[in-house]
């Protein structure tokens, strides 16, 4: 069985824009895994998907957790919901303004690079 | 059959060079023994929590052999923050299924006299790759809840910080509490963010910490024993991600592992004279509260500013300044409560000793919760 969370990085990394999916009860899942959480099978593949969800929540970070992000603060993560109840947690481009966020305004999202790794962020509002 | 806590003991909290966490388990270890008024031999039973800045592939087998007992049952648990109200469960279910009769539970970490370094890629480890490669900080993560809880409840700022305001009036007046000085909301408030909305002040101490009690059966108690007549424990997730309700209703597992434990216990919210609940961050006690029950969902920020969890108000709370003022570790909610049931809780005791506490720890991100509810005899 291939890592799920590898398959999902190496995707992204090669620009498709995807997330894990269960063909037995059509849930998608993430972070991924490699049983279902809703049905509990194990027939999980990555699916296309639509670049768009609904702001969930964000928070600016005023102090790095690592040297690797250090010279970027202060920066904007949030999570999004691509549907009722499937979330990822990212960054929102700093051409963003912050005041122009709204809690369940549907967001454009891209992959992007963060710190050397490519990752859905949000790029902008629509 | 039940199970009984005997006694209750903490260690210096002052870091020091070289300062190990197995010292400070032995130190809390023996405060505990004394306090139950037993000897060292009547230990057969061990349960500790992890370390963070230091290595040991069995905390309880080191802990043990620095005690010099051979247990007829020992374990090294990690549940996270929720670690030192599990210890207490697990020394109780040992002590209820007969694998022992007197069972110590300890938890103790060296985190400012230990090695910094390694904490931080420890903690850096709790959360999911697909969380952490966008950069936040474990605060960010309790933010992003705390975000939703803001926008879905009207909580303000003002709220939130209400809870660092009350916990540092209650450390005032403990003379082991790191941070005593008196704060405001408007202190709170001007604190450098850390990661929005949560301010600095919101976020629970780091300190070296140390807390042991002694378990056993009911029967082997006497009057001042403290017994455990309810436990719970619940697991929703290890990501936020996995568990939208965070982001939704606001409800975590504490809902689950509350009413497990008053049930057990015969009892309810409204029965509680104390509480002592897991404190990382201001937003924690609020959602944790209305888990419980103790005020109607979105309610919490205005019960804490009208003075619910005051030491002279309904529900005195986190008597110690919890994590928050008072020094890292669940492990001293667990302590606290066993003191202030006993009476010998010296400058800051409760004027009235209370009966009836609830004992809350939470771990990883609002995913591991557990519910101890315990009863002066």
């Amino acid at each position: 069985m291939n890592d799920p969370a590898e398959d999902l990085w190496k995707a992204w990394a090669d620009g498709r824009l995807c997330i894990q999916n269960c063909t037995n009860c059509g849930a998608l899942q993430h972070p991924p895994g490699p049983v279902c959480a809703s049905c509990h099978a194990t027939t999980l593949e990555l699916i296309d998907i639509a670049p768009a969800g609904k702001l969930v929540a964000w928070s600016t970070v005023h102090r790095a957790p690592s040297p690797t992000f250090a010279d970027e603060v202060p920066y904007t993560i949030a999570v999004i919901a691509l549907d009722p109840t499937t979330f990822i947690e990212s960054r929102i481009s700093s051409a963003v303004a912050e005041s122009d966020l709204q809690v369940g305004m549907t967001v454009r999202l891209k992959l992007s690079k963060i710190a050397g790794r490519a990752m859905l962020v949000v790029a902008g509002l629509v | 059959m039940k199970a009984t806590i005997l006694g209750a003991g903490e260690s210096d909290r002052t870091p020091q060079p070289g300062r190990t966490a197995i010292s400070m388990a032995v130190e809390s270890a023996l405060a505990a023994i004394s306090d139950a008024g037993i000897e060292i031999g009547e230990i057969d039973g061990v349960v500790t929590g992890y370390s963070l800045a230091e290595r040991h592939l069995d905390f309880s087998a080191d802990l043990s052999e620095a005690l010099g007992v051979r247990p007829l049952w020992s374990q090294t648990i990690s549940r996270s923050g929720a670690t030192g109200s599990s210890v207490v469960v697990d020394a109780v279910l040992a002590v209820m299924g007969g694998a022992c009769t007197t069972a110590l539970a300890v938890w103790a970490d060296n985190r400012v006299s230990g090695n910094p370094e390694d904490m931080t890629g420890a903690l850096s480890a709790s959360l999911n790759a697909f969380e952490v490669a966008s950069g936040p900080l474990i605060t960010t993560q309790y933010a992003l809840i705390a975000h939703s809880y803001m926008s879905r409840t009207g909580a303000t700022s003002e709220d939130l910080a209400s809870v660092a305001v009350q916990f540092r009036k209650h450390a005032s007046l403990n003379e082991a509490a790191k941070y005593r000085k008196l704060i405001t909301i408007d202190d709170v408030l001007s604190s450098p963010m850390a990661s929005s909305p949560l301010h600095r002040l919101e976020c629970a101490l780091v300190t070296d910490y140390g807390g042991a009690v002694v378990v056993t059966r009911a029967d082997r108690g006497s009057t001042g024993s403290i017994d455990v007549l309810g436990f719970g424990e619940a697991l929703s997730h290890s990501s936020i991600l996995r568990n939208p309700e965070l982001f939704t209703t606001g409800h975590t597992a504490a809902g689950q592992s509350s009413r497990t434990a008053f049930e057990m216990a015969g009892v309810g919210p409204a029965d509680l004279d104390m509480a002592q609940i897991y404190d990382c961050f201001t937003i924690t006690v609020l959602m944790l509260m209305e888990d419980f029950g103790l005020c109607g969902r979105g309610e919490a920020g205005a019960a804490v500013r009208d003075g619910m969890l005051d030491r002279e108000g309904a529900l005195p709370s986190n008597t110690n300044g919890g994590l928050l003022s008072c020094g890292s570790g669940g492990i001293l909610h667990v302590t606290e409560a066993i003191r202030q049931m006993r009476g010998v809780a010296g400058s800051h005791q409760l004027p009235s000793q209370p009966e009836l506490a609830l004992v809350h720890g939470n771990g990883g991100i609002l995913g591991a919760q557990t519910t101890l509810i315990l009863g002066r005899r």
